[in-house]
């Protein structure tokens, strides 16, 4: 036989209290404590169902969407940087952006890139004319580089994928809404 | 066939990834306290720089010429290993993670493939990925694929060597001196020097089995079979658990301070405790050693260790602080320049068969594991020491010397890369 306080024990874990529990016999509860681990990420109300009657849904449980692994496909590629200044404003990318640098992909014509030129981490768009590689600031204030032939520049990473902080922007936007409102 | 994958001075590599400015020259990285060189890059190999050169003689050398250094950055090691046992794992399954830098494969299940071209492809792979070069060797034995690896690292530019036939085990064996053979120590080495043995390959063409077990002993038995392509070593893809768990350090200045030695003492068990928890293991032994330099004049010169039974076994921070601090009360003697301090953890018996005790309140260990928990799943979020006991200090004294730390690039969204506006990039006004 159970000890007699072990509901109240339970009840007490899972912070609910002892009355729910009075469904819950030896046999639920023995089934509990062997294959009730508590897994991360999963509702611990789950697990108390589990004891009385199952959920109807645990066979169509399934994984939450994870901008982990949409964003990064190739875990092992991927590393984050950020960037400071204002050479890639055009593509949307700020001062203090982060950024998702995915070393596992072939870059295209057009991409943003990380690449090491002279010894120094830049970051550019990448761009090829006449069999030329050019680097090309998204920003007119700046001129573009052309690679030449013995230019000491490789290319370490494609941006996939930038995070633009929005609320950083907040004052900037609502300053244009403003004149916005005023038309009106 | 067995292959080794093994990085090329790994931590070096490693740096270099995320501070490019360091490619191309000479460099090293430094041991715990900032002691000596424990990684060298090639250029400094070439340089004549030697493993564990002290660290004031490398300070000197930047006066003559450009060579770095860095504090070893262990966080940002283990993350880069982490992801190149994984970019390996999708290639060949059957891996066992030698050290943080080497990995050997078990390539059974790929006796139809092509393994040299799979193992050009991977080593790409992992350079690309990672930015981190490795060298990949592959035999019929582990102790021969790591003897490929030697060669394929010496000789081979892509960086591949396979031991397929005859002909390439002679090409390998040929060129390898008995000393740096694995499996073969110093003084078997000179043993087989003095009988005129030098290399590998004169080594495993000793045709008496029976001489080889009588003078070398079972271990030099085995890398003699396997030197010979008789396969004796298992893959270990299950990583034993530990005997015991030593954890000392030398301070960074030396001191007769009872107060700095027991914080530094309780910081490394509370370094020592996480293990003991993660593998699932209760101690009963615990034992403290404290030590002046051995450089010390002999007046001054003092080694001291004591040992004490648990009576019940625990992987409770708190109370294996209790008893090593009791340890130091015994060992401790004013007036000594202490250098180093330690606790050794030993006597396991796994968690699961603990017996309990008449006398001993159960319901507080209960809660005081799940705090031990707790901890050690914040501190592997935050970092390490995040939650610590305050015995541990707030001044740290004691600490690991690392004036040259890197950041911790891939582990820390505070340390991450930051890529500023390239030079070369001029206004066009």
């Amino acid at each position: 036989m159970l000890p007699a306080n072990l509901n109240s024990c339970i009840a007490v874990k899972l912070n609910i209290k002892p009355q729910q529990f009075f469904r819950v016999n030896e046999i639920n509860v023995l089934a509990c404590s062997t294959t009730g681990k508590q897994a991360s990420g999963r509702p611990l109300a789950g697990w108390v169902i589990h004891a009385a009657f199952e959920s109807p849904a645990t066979d169509y449980e399934e994984d939450r969407i994870s901008l982990d692994d949409y964003v990064t496909r190739h875990p092992e590629a991927v590393f984050y940087i950020r960037v400071t200044g204002d050479c890639m404003t055009g593509s949307g990318i700020n001062d203090g952006d982060l950024l998702i640098v995915d070393r596992s992909l072939t870059p295209l014509k057009g991409d943003v890139i990380i690449g090491v030129l002279n010894g120094e981490h830049i970051i550019a768009c990448y761009m090829e004319l006449d069999s030329k590689q050019y680097l090309i600031p998204d920003n007119p204030a700046y001129k573009a580089i052309k690679i030449e032939q013995f230019t000491a520049f490789s290319i370490e990473g494609v941006v996939p994928h930038t995070l633009l902080n929005q609320r950083n922007q907040a004052n900037v936007r609502a300053n244009r809404l403003q004149q916005f409102l005023c038309k009106l | 066939m067995y292959a080794l994958i093994d990085c090329n001075n790994f931590y070096v590599s490693c740096e270099r990834v995320f501070q490019p400015e360091l490619r191309e020259r000479p460099g090293v990285v430094l041991s715990n306290n900032d002691g000596c060189a424990i990684a060298r890059s090639q250029e400094a190999k070439d340089m004549g720089i030697k493993m564990g050169t002290p660290f004031f003689q490398i300070q000197q050398l930047q006066q003559e010429g450009k060579i770095w250094w860095r504090s070893s950055n262990y966080a940002l090691y283990q993350d880069m290993m982490r992801r190149i046992t994984g970019i390996i794992g999708e290639y060949w399954p059957d891996i066992e993670v030698y050290s943080i830098d080497e990995s050997f494969c078990d390539l059974k299940s790929f006796s139809y493939h092509d393994i040299e071209t799979m193992a050009i492809q991977l080593r790409h792979r992992i350079r690309q990925y990672t930015g981190v070069p490795v060298c990949i060797g592959i035999g019929p034995t582990r102790t021969l694929a790591k003897v490929a690896n030697r060669v394929a690292k010496k000789h081979f530019a892509d960086g591949v060597f396979m031991i397929k036939d005859e002909l390439s085990r002679l090409f390998a064996l040929k060129k390898l001196p008995i000393e740096d053979v694995w499996g073969i120590g110093p003084r078997n080495a000179a043993k087989l020097m003095n009988v005129g043995i030098s290399t590998a390959w004169d080594f495993a063409s000793i045709n008496d089995y029976e001489y080889v077990e009588k003078r070398f002993t079972v271990t030099g038995l085995r890398t003699w079979y396997e030197l010979r392509g008789t396969a004796c070593l298992p893959m270990e893809f299950i990583q034993p658990d530990k005997k015991g768990i030593n954890t000392g350090r030398s301070f960074g200045e030396k001191t007769d301070d009872y107060h700095t030695i027991e914080d530094a003492l309780s910081a490394f068990v509370q370094n020592s405790a996480p293990k003991l928890r993660e593998q699932g293991s209760l101690c009963s032994r615990i034992q403290v050693f404290l030590m002046t330099s051995q450089f010390e004049v002999v007046q001054k010169r003092k080694s001291a260790a004591w040992q004490m039974d648990i009576a019940i076994p625990t992987n409770l921070t708190q109370e294996l602080l209790k008893y090593a601090r009791e340890c130091l009360k015994h060992i401790y003697r004013p007036g000594y320049p202490y250098q180093k301090v330690g606790v050794y953890l030993t006597g396991f018996i796994p968690e699961a068969n603990k017996q309990l005790y008449l006398l001993d309140d159960q319901s507080n260990r209960e809660r005081l594991a799940a705090v031990s928990k707790l901890a050690d799943k914040l501190n592997k979020h935050f970092g390490k020491d995040y939650i610590r006991f305050a015995s541990m200090g707030y001044e740290q004294p004691w600490k690991m010397r690392q004036n040259f730390l890197s950041k911790r690039f891939t582990t820390r969204m505070s340390d991450v890369l930051k890529i500023s506006l390239h030079p070369a990039f001029i206004r066009t006004d």
